[in-house]
């Protein structure tokens, strides 16, 4: 009797053992050496095969699209090499691994040989690789997950996620804030200390947060339509930028454009931070022209928007074509310039240019071309250029355009990454890419925002809208901007004729 | 001799509720209470949830409090996919409640009646799933607080039983929610009861366990981003059901546990006497409050129609009178589908426009934003159908829905956005009753196989009807939706009588004139309706010298009545009464004195 019960003991303890063994084996190497050849490189999903990617960057799991029983992943660079085993055709990379194998491959190139095992026979597809850059990108990644409905705020969150791993924290949601919209999540110079939101419909104001205090503010005052919207903070932080737009929402019979946003009316204003209250100039805020989507220049001294002629919408929809423009900007006397400059002239280039983002070191303007608007959202034309202030040249970033919107870019703080939303997967939904764009304005081939699942974006039901690249965590909780946003009604904003 | 049978009833009613007799055959009323009058209303909560055999979905569980009585909820509610499993599921959870009440109650006292007092809490709790808004999470999370108490009386009466539970309560909070705290309250009254064997110790673990009960849904609301009162109320959306609502089963639990504690006071017979009362009067408040029978009715429409079948329509339209314009929508509905829109007109408690289209708003129920839906996926608007159907599946409560999900995957095969049909179909894949559909469709799909596609019955038809023509519309302009469809085909006969009617409807005889005068060719290879020719008849005598008029065939009959009708309307001086028994079903009669009717 107690033989058999050792025997029963022992037994287990060998099952538990193989279980045991069977993890640990994992990075055991298999028989490889008579692996059949494919010739071909594999499919993987997300497609990572050329890419540059920053060393701080999250592992780079991935599926592939064959189908097999195991996969074998050995990771190769001119630093060593490194095996991995996995049951079926998803890869996880382990993180600790992963770090280290950016960190030691900073500036290089590093190859992954995927062998896939399909009955006995294991079966080699032909390399792929990567370029590890020697530039980080900024540690957080903020957007707002909202359903593809059009414009609807039932359901919806501001998010932010370290890019170095894959967690993910709320920043405000409709839970905490039943329906309530948020929207136009903005950032100083990539920096957690300044940043604001807008909140419409219930709980409606902005949100602004600076010099660790959190207050509420009514936008809407009697000298402007309506309340801020499109917003740029001043390198200072002394100034907003914002545009006023009325934007409302219609709809196709027909085709890839299920809808489309217009902006039926805009101007511009600034706002002082520390007085609360708003200046304009009739430069930026004139009733002949729509102007939107403020910018300032790294240094302060110039505010780029883009405008165009005023129309009758929606039947002159198609007719609204905005150019870039600048005007200089007195940051001490907070005073607007008295002449525009037109940098890109809507009429000559036949096409509308919107969302301008200039790069940290003053050079660059990135933007959206698109045929017509300045919402690009739901045009599939809208492509990313770039415009040179230094050459005075615009250009396409094709490596980081596709047959479908490419739009909402941020620039990350070094200048040399951005991230811009992209619905070139299936056409609906809005997913965050990731590009590096080096000190000449080149870019290289982008990739998708990396998920833990390779399988996330199958079954994810989420648009991820305009991405914005921060340095550290914002370090406040969602409960006290819902605190905030809905005990007081908000201050309201004055209008400063002085000046 | 009276007496010995009076207490001979007595026994008998003592033994009957000690079996559980009441709780079994009020869960066979239940069950044919479920099966003959309200099973559309758990077709509907299996059409607005979604349960897929996914890693990642059910990890998505863990987001929000309650993870496990979600999804055990959600497991269930597919099941109602099946017609009849209803009126046996919920009847079973009934019945389990109610036993698991019955034995809470043994718990605290040995009264006789346990089995009548807990048909009380049962009852409320189940009247609670009856309610459109709300699913199986609540009822499952309260079950689920019972049998954890019931474990937790099972364990020996030594001090690490209070010690064991202390620590999972934070455990238990992420798996039934806020009814965590009452499973606190309720161990603080069972230890408190049996009082007589404690040590200070335990006391204090019992004390502690109450007071961390009520603490951890305060400290988890951070952890979850949920607000104070969504922190208690979870799984509940306190949005959707009062309060008051939610708190009655809990109340009535405690309420009827006292009442077995004091049964052998002199006063018990009053007590249970006027307690009885007030439950009953509260279950009936609950059913005026949470059964709506009314609502059954349009759901059993709305079913029958994403179940393809009109002829249960056409007898539930003549079982009942449906007066609301969403019930006139899909009466509209499947006259259309069985070409007779015209011809059946006022066969329809006709409300106005919106009996043909419901308008849609983003405030108030997702469900007539998914029966637009469907008229515009069935007359070939399949961009606007995708709008709504996206919107609902926004509006819903579990903003996730596999009826929806289907009509996302229709509209994007039509249309041939397949990456998007792909994604859609691979999570409709993992559930149990729509993956062999979507299994089907995706082999389709990844063979590539054009041919086959447009051979499937709803891409050839749709796509035949599809608008072609770019423009753009505001989300509501139904007008404009109709056009686009008959410029893509002026054949597309539903879009055509949609047309006409949707004017008539709204009293605009010149634009109905207009379209019939522009499609007369199509409209005259058959009889012209008699409705179309009331209408005409109204037109002609404000234009009777253009010269169409002579291709277009008005029987003089209709011409005479019209005469007929004028004469009476101006000898009653327009008194409608008197008109209505000759002519209320002539188009003169509801351009004259129809109103649209308020919404149920």
């Amino acid at each position: 009797m107690v033989y058999f019960k050792r025997c029963k003991r022992t037994k287990r303890k060998f099952t538990l053992m193989v279980i045991v063994f069977s993890f640990i084996g994992c990075n055991k190497l298999p028989q490889l050496s008579d692996a059949y050849e494919f010739g071909h490189s594999p499919e993987i999903f997300p497609d990572y095969d050329g890419v540059t990617v920053p060393y701080n960057i999250a592992p780079l799991n991935f599926e592939l699209m064959d189908s097999c029983q195991a996969l074998f992943v050995k990771i190769s660079s001119a630093k060593g090499e490194n095996n991995f085993s996995f049951r079926k055709k998803k890869v996880y990379f382990p993180e600790k691994k992963w770090k280290k194998i950016l960190s030691e491959n900073k500036g290089d190139t590093v190859f992954i040989t995927i062998y896939s095992k399909k009955g006995d026979k294991w079966r080699k597809y032909n390399p792929i690789h990567f370029f590890v850059s020697k530039d980080s990108i900024d540690r957080m990644l903020v957007y707002r997950k909202i359903m593809p409905g059009y414009q609807t705020w039932n359901t919806m969150g501001i998010y932010e996620r370290d890019l170095s791993n894959f967690k993910e924290k709320l920043v405000l949601n409709s839970e905490i804030m039943p329906g309530t919209c948020m929207n136009c999540h903005t950032f100083r110079n990539n920096e957690p200390d300044s940043w604001l939101l807008h909140l419409r419909e219930n709980f409606g104001g902005t949100i602004i947060f600076t010099n660790d205090n959190l207050k509420k503010i009514q936008t809407k005052i009697p000298q402007t339509f309506g309340s801020a919207g499109f917003s740029y903070w001043h390198p200072s932080g002394k100034y907003i930028a914002f545009s006023i737009n009325k934007i409302t929402q219609i709809f196709h019979g027909v085709g890839k454009v299920r809808a489309h946003a217009l902006d039926m009316k805009s101007d511009m204003v600034i706002y002082d931070v520390e007085k609360n209250s708003f200046f304009t100039s009739p430069l930026i805020n004139s009733p002949d022209a729509f102007e939107a989507f403020p910018c300032f220049s790294p240094n302060g001294k110039t505010l780029y928007y883009v405008s165009s002629p005023a129309g009758e919408l929606p039947q002159d929809q198609r007719k609204m074509k905005y150019s870039l423009c600048s005007v200089s900007f007195d940051e001490q006397n907070g005073i607007i310039g008295n002449k525009v400059d037109t940098l890109i002239s809507a009429k000559m280039l036949n096409k509308s240019v919107s969302i301008p983002r200039v790069s940290p070191d003053g050079r660059f303007i990135m933007l959206t071309q698109l045929d017509y608007g300045n919402f690009p959202a739901y045009n599939p034309e809208a492509d990313l250029y770039l415009y040179d202030l230094k050459e005075h040249k615009m250009r396409a970033l094709d490596a980081f355009n596709s047959n479908d919107v490419e739009s909402w870019h941020c620039w990350s703080s070094n200048g040399r990454w951005v991230v811009f939303s992209s619905r070139r997967r299936d056409g609906l939904f809005m997913d965050v890419w990731i590009g590096y764009i080096d000190q000449n304005g080149a870019p290289r081939k982008p990739f998708l925002l990396p998920q833990k699942d390779p399988e996330f974006y199958d079954s994810f039901l989420f648009s991820f809208n305009l991405p914005e690249l921060i340095k550290e965590p914002i370090s406040v909780s969602p409960h006290r901007i819902a605190k905030v946003a809905t005990k007081s009604k908000g201050q309201q904003a004055e209008f400063d004729t002085s000046h | 001799m009276k007496q010995i049978n009076h207490k001979s009833e007595n026994s008998f009613w003592l033994k009957l509720c000690e079996k559980g007799i009441p709780g079994i055959v009020m869960a066979v009323i239940l069950g044919v209470f479920i099966q003959l009058k309200y099973q559309y209303h758990f077709f509907l909560k299996e059409q607005i949830s979604f349960f897929a055999f996914d890693g990642q979905h059910i990890l998505s569980y863990l987001n929000k409090p309650s993870f496990f009585s979600k999804l055990v909820a959600d497991f269930i509610s597919q099941f109602f996919y099946l017609r009849g499993t209803a009126a046996i599921i919920v009847p079973l959870l009934f019945l389990i409640l109610y036993f698991s009440i019955k034995k809470v109650i043994q718990n605290f006292s040995d009264g006789s009646l346990g089995g009548f007092y807990a048909l009380f809490p049962t009852i409320l709790i189940i009247i609670f799933v009856f309610n459109v808004n709300t699913d199986l999470t609540y009822f499952i999370s309260f079950l689920l607080m019972l049998l954890l108490f019931e474990g937790y009386s099972l364990l020996p009466s030594k001090w690490w039983r209070s010690l064991v539970i202390f620590i999972l309560i934070p455990f238990l909070y992420a798996a039934i929610g806020g009814l965590v705290s009452f499973l606190g309250i309720l161990i603080f009254i069972y230890e408190i009861k049996n009082n007589s064997y404690f040590s200070l110790l335990r006391r204090m673990l019992t004390v502690f366990i109450l007071i961390f009960s009520l603490l951890v849904p305060l400290m988890f609301r951070y952890h979850y981003a949920i607000s104070l009162s969504q922190a208690f109320l979870y799984p509940v959306d306190y949005k959707l059901v009062s309060l008051g609502w939610i708190l009655a089963p809990l109340f009535s639990l405690l309420i009827v546990i006292l009442l077995a504690e004091i049964e052998d006071q002199q006063y018990f017979k009053l007590c249970l006497c006027l307690v009885s009362v007030a439950f009953i009067i509260l279950i009936v408040f609950g059913c005026y409050t949470h059964v709506n029978l009314n609502l059954e009715k349009l759901l059993a429409l709305d079913s029958e129609w994403y179940f393809g079948n009109i002829d249960k329509i056409y007898e539930l339209e003549n079982k009942y009178e449906y007066k609301s314009s969403a019930g006139a929508c899909y009466c509209n509905l499947a006259h259309a589908a069985r070409g007779e829109l015209a011809d059946r007109f006022f066969d329809v408690h006709q409300t106005g426009p919106q009996g043909l289209v419901l308008p849609i708003s983003n405030k108030g129920s997702y469900l007539p934003i998914i029966f637009a839906n469907e008229v515009y996926f069935y007359l070939g608007d399949v961009n606007a159908s995708q709008h709504l159907a996206l919107l609902a599946m926004i509006f819903s409560s579990n903003h996730y829905s596999s009826r929806l999900l289907r009509r996302l995957i229709q509209v994007n095969v039509i249309n041939e956005e397949y990456k998007i049909a792909e994604k859609y179909l691979k999570i409709l894949e993992k559930t149990l009753f729509h993956k062999k559909w979507a299994h089907n469709l995706l082999l389709m799909l990844n063979d590539n196989d054009e041919e086959k596609i447009s051979y499937i019955s709803w891409v050839r038809d749709k796509r035949l009807n599809v608008p072609t023509k770019e423009d753009l519309r505001q989300t509501n302009d139904c007008v404009k939706a109709f056009e686009l469809l008959l410029e893509r085909n002026p054949e597309n006969l539903d879009a055509l009588h949609y047309k006409l009617c949707y004017h008539l409807l709204g009293k605009e005889v010149e634009a109905f004139a207009n379209t019939f005068f522009q499609f007369r060719e199509i409209l005259l290879r058959v009889r012209v309706p008699k409705l179309y020719q009331e209408a005409l008849v109204i037109y002609y005598i404000n234009k009777p010298d253009l010269e169409l008029w002579s291709q277009i065939p008005v029987k003089p009959a209709i011409l005479k009545k019209f005469i007929e009708y004028n004469n009476l309307y101006v000898h009653y001086q327009g008194e409608g009464r008197k008109l209505e028994k000759n002519f209320k079903n002539t188009y003169w009669f509801y351009y004259h004195y129809a109103k649209a009717e308020k919404e149920e």
